[in-house]
C-alpha cells in the first residue's frame, strides 16, 4: 500500500491530530512521533495529544479526573498519562532480571502538627478503613468518628483537606469514582449489639455517603442514605453486590441450617425487601450477582441460578431498624444453568474453604457478562478462572454457562511458594497489557509480611486456556509491626499502595507507639 | 434534487435526503433555500465524489448525527469499525486521504471518523521506521535529534 503521496504532507494538523487521538497504546503514540519534526512537534510539544490521552485512561480506569486538574505543561500531562504504562514496563524490566525495579519511599499517615482548621493536635490518626482515589492523588480514611480526605500531592506531607463525622466504621464495603467531582462510598457501621433491646439478634447499619469535589476545590461529603437491619444471630453478611441505586446482600446462615437471607434495598427510593432463596447449593455461594431482571446466585462448582429480581415493596421509615425475620418468604429460582464439572480448574476440594476469594465481573451488555473466579490453590497461590455467562432473556433456562481461560500465578518467589499462608488478596486492573496487581501476605506465626505483585502477562500463552503467569514483585517485602494485621488499598495507575495496621483486639485504636497505623507507600 | 459541481467540472445530481448527511451542504440548503444552481466544489474530484456519494447512500435513511456532538469528543475512541466501513475504506492510500480531506471539507464527521480510525489502524503495532515506509514519511530528524528523541522515549521500548 505504498503510496507517491506523503501522509504529512497530504493531510492537514487538525486531521493528523485527529488520527493520533485513535491511537490506544503509548508506544503507537511515541513510535509515530518519532518519524519526523512534524509529528515531534505535533505530540511533544502539544498538551492536547496527552491530555485526550490521560481523558480516555481515565474513563477507562474509572480514574478521578481532578487528581490531574493542576497540570498545565505538555511534560506534566506526557507524565501523568503515561504513568500507569511507565510503571507497568519499569515492572517489565524487572520481571525480566527477576528482581523488583521500582523504589519505595514510606510515609506514616499522621494529623497535621497544627491544625488550626479542625481541632487541637495532637490526636491520634482515626482509621478503621483506607482507599486510595484511583490516580493517586486522594487518599481516604474512615474511622470511629471521622472520615478524611487527604491530598497526597505533596507527599511526604500530605493535606488534609476534609474531615467529616461518622459513626464508627466497621468496613468499607464499597468506593467507587461517580463522575469527576463525585465518589461514592458504602460502608458498615459498628453497632452496639449487647444492647437488651436486641436479644438474640444481630443489628447491622450501612450507609451511603456521596464525597463531592467542587469547582471551587472544596470537598464536601453528605450521607444519602442508611439502613439498620436486625437479623437473628446465626445469620452474618456473606457477599454483595451493586446495580445503580440497587445492593443485594446475602446474609448465610453459619450453622448452614437453612438457606441464607437476600435482601435488596434501593438507596434513591429508599425501598427494600428480603427473602430466603430455596437454593440447593447456597452453602456453595461463591458470589451474587444483581441484574436487571434477575439476581443470579453463582455456585461456582454447580452452576448459577437466577432468581427474578423483586419489586421493593417496603419502605424504609426513619429510623427504623428493620427486623427481617417477620417479613421473609421463600423463593424459588427461576431458573438453573449448569456448570460442566470437567470446566472447573484448580484443586476446588478446598472451594468451601476459599469461595470468598477475589471477584470480578466484566459487563458485555445487558444481558451478558464475563466474570473471574479467584480461587486459591492449597500451596496458597491463586488460580483464576474466566467465565462467560449470557442470559436467554426469552428462556432463562437456555442461558449460556461457558469457561474462557484459567490463569494459574506462580508465587513471586519460589522459596515461598510451600510457605504456611502465602496468598494473594486482591487483584486490579492496572493496563489492558498487565491485568492485575496482586498483594500477597505471608502469614507466619503471627507476623504478615505484604509483598505487591504484578502479573507478568507477557509470559502468557495465549494459545493455551491453561497457563500459567509470573507474578513479579514491584514493591520490597513490608512486615508488619508484631501482632498486628492488614487492610490495604493499592492504585495500579500511580504504583501507590496504602497499608493500615491495627489490632483486631485492640478495637482498631490507632497508637504510633504499637505500630498501629496508616503507611503509604509511593514509587521514587 | 441537488446540483452539485466537481473541481473538474462534472456535474452531479443527488437526492438531497443522501447528501445532507453532509452538514456543510445540508447548511448552505438551509441557508440558501431553493435553488437551480449547482453548488461548487471546488475541493472535491469526481472520482472521489462518487466514492462519497457511495457512503451517503449506504447510509441513507439512518439518523444524521445531532450537529453540535462531535464523536470524536464523547470517548468512542474503540478502533473497532463496521464491516462495511471497512469494505468501503479498502482503497489505495492516495484515495484514503482524498477520502479524509473530502469528508473533512464536505464536514461529514462520521466519514472522517472512519478514514482517521482506518489510518490510526494502520498504524497500530508498528514502528516508527515502518510507519515512514507506509505512509512515505520523509525522515528529517538529523542522527543527533533522531538519537536524543529514541532516549528520551526509551523506556517505552524495553520491557
Amino acid at each position: 500500500m505504498c503510496s507517491s503521496r506523503s501522509l504529512t504532507a497530504e493531510l492537514p494538523v487538525e486531521i493528523l491530530l485527529r488520527v493520533v487521538d485513535y491511537l490506544d497504546s503509548v508506544a503507537d503514540i511515541l513510535h509515530l512521533q518519532q518519524t519526523c519534526k512534524l509529528f515531534d512537534n505535533l505530540i511533544d510539544k502539544s498538551t492536547d495529544v496527552w491530555r485526550s490521552y490521560l481523558r480516555r485512561q481515565c474513563a477507562q480506569h474509572e480514574l478521578f479526573t481532578p487528581s490531574y486538574n493542576e497540570l498545565t505543561s505538555p511534560s506534566d500531562f506526557k507524565e501523568a498519562a503515561t504513568a500507569s504504562f511507565r510503571f507497568v514496563k519499569a515492572h517489565g524490566r524487572g520481571a525480566t532480571l527477576d528482581y523488583m525495579s521500582t523504589s519505595y519511599h514510606k510515609l506514616e499517615l499522621s494529623y497535621p502538627p497544627m491544625d488550626a482548621k479542625w481541632r487541637p493536635v495532637p490526636v491520634p490518626l482515626d482509621a478503621t478503613a483506607i482507599w486510595i482515589v484511583p490516580g493517586g492523588r486522594y487518599l481516604i480514611t474512615l474511622g470511629s468518628h471521622w472520615l478524611s480526605v487527604w491530598d497526597l500531592k505533596e507527599i511526604p506531607v500530605p493535606t488534609l483537606l476534609l474531615r467529616f463525622p461518622i459513626k464508627h466504621c466497621l468496613f468499607l464495603l464499597y468506593a467507587k469514582v461517580v463522575d469527576d467531582q463525585t465518589i461514592r462510598i458504602l460502608y458498615e457501621v459498628e453497632v452496639d449489639n449487647t444492647n437488651p433491646a436486641f436479644a438474640g439478634d444481630t443489628k447491622y447499619e450501612y450507609v451511603w455517603l456521596d464525597l463531592k469535589l467542587s469547582k471551587q476545590k472544596q470537598w464536601s461529603a453528605r450521607i444519602t442514605s442508611q439502613i439498620s437491619l436486625s437479623l437473628p444471630v446465626q445469620f452474618v453478611p456473606f457477599k454483595l453486590s451493586l446495580l445503580r441505586e440497587k445492593i443485594v446482600i446475602v446474609f448465610e446462615d453459619r450453622r448452614g441450617f437453612s438457606s441464607g437471607i437476600s435482601f435488596l434495598w434501593d438507596h434513591v427510593s429508599n425501598r427494600y425487601t428480603c427473602w430466603r432463596a430455596d437454593l440447593p447449593d447456597l452453602a456453595n455461594l461463591s458470589q451474587v450477582i444483581l441484574r436487571d431482571d434477575y439476581i443470579l446466585y453463582l455456585c461456582h462448582i454447580k452452576g448459577i441460578y437466577g432468581v427474578k429480581v423483586p419489586s421493593t415493596n417496603h419502605q424504609v421509615m426513619s429510623d427504623e431498624c428493620i427486623n427481617l425475620w417477620p417479613i421473609l418468604s421463600p423463593v424459588q429460582p427461576d431458573f438453573y444453568t449448569r456448570n460442566d464439572p470437567s470446566n472447573i480448574g484448580g484443586d476446588f476440594a478446598l472451594m468451601r474453604l476459599t469461595r470468598s476469594a477475589g471477584f470480578r465481573i466484566q459487563t458485555i451488555d445487558d444481558k451478558s457478562f464475563n466474570y473471574e473466579f479467584c480461587q486459591k490453590q492449597v500451596n496458597g497461590e491463586p488460580m483464576i478462572h474466566r467465565y462467560h455467562f449470557s442470559l436467554n432473556a426469552e428462556d432463562p433456562s437456555k442461558s449460556v454457562l461457558k469457561p474462557l481461560d484459567s490463569l494459574a500465578f506462580r508465587g513471586p518467589n519460589p522459596d515461598l511458594t510451600t510457605l504456611y499462608d502465602l496468598s494473594g488478596k486482591i487483584y486490579e486492573i492496572c493496563d489492558s497489557s498487565i491485568p492485575m496487581a496482586v498483594i500477597w501476605t505471608n502469614k507466619q506465626q503471627a507476623s504478615i509480611s505484604l509483598l505487591p505483585s504484578l502479573a507478568d502477562t507477557m509470559s502468557k500463552d495465549v494459545s493455551n486456556p491453561k497457563t500459567e503467569v509470573k507474578l513479579v514483585p514491584w514493591g520490597e517485602y513490608v512486615h508488619a509491626p508484631p501482632g498486628l494485621t492488614e487492610k490495604y488499598s493499592l492504585c495500579p495507575a500511580s504504583g501507590m499502595f496504602a497499608v493500615l495496621w491495627y489490632d483486631e483486639d485492640g478495637r482498631w485504636e490507632i497508637d504510633s507507639s504499637s505500630g498501629t497505623g496508616v503507611n503509604i507507600y509511593y514509587p521514587i | 434534487m441537488v446540483l452539485l459541481l466537481t473541481s473538474d467540472n462534472e456535474m452531479f445530481s443527488v437526492a438531497e435526503d443522501v447528501i445532507k448527511r453532509s452538514a456543510y451542504i445540508k447548511n448552505m440548503l438551509e441557508d440558501v433555500g431553493e435553488s437551480d444552481l449547482p453548488i461548487p466544489l471546488p475541493n472535491v474530484e469526481s472520482n472521489v465524489l462518487v466514492k462519497i456519494l457511495e457512503y451517503c447512500e449506504h447510509y441513507r435513511g439512518e439518523p444524521l448525527p445531532a450537529s453540535d456532538v462531535d464523536p470524536a469528543e464523547i470517548g468512542d475512541r474503540s478502533l473497532d469499525i463496521a464491516d462495511w466501513d471497512q469494505k468501503y475504506m479498502a482503497v489505495d492510500q492516495e484515495m484514503l486521504f482524498e477520502i479524509i480531506l473530502a469528508a473533512n471539507y464536505l464536514d461529514i464527521k462520521s466519514l472522517l471518523d472512519v478514514g482517521c480510525k482506518t489510518v490510526a489502524k494502520m498504524m497500530k503495532g508498528k514502528s516508527s521506521e515502518e510507519i515512514r515506509t507506509l505512509f512515505n514519511i520523509a525522515n528529517d530528524f538529523t542522527p543527533e535529534e533522531e538519537a536524543q528523541i529514541r532516549k528520551e522515549n526509551a523506556w517505552a521500548e524495553c520491557r
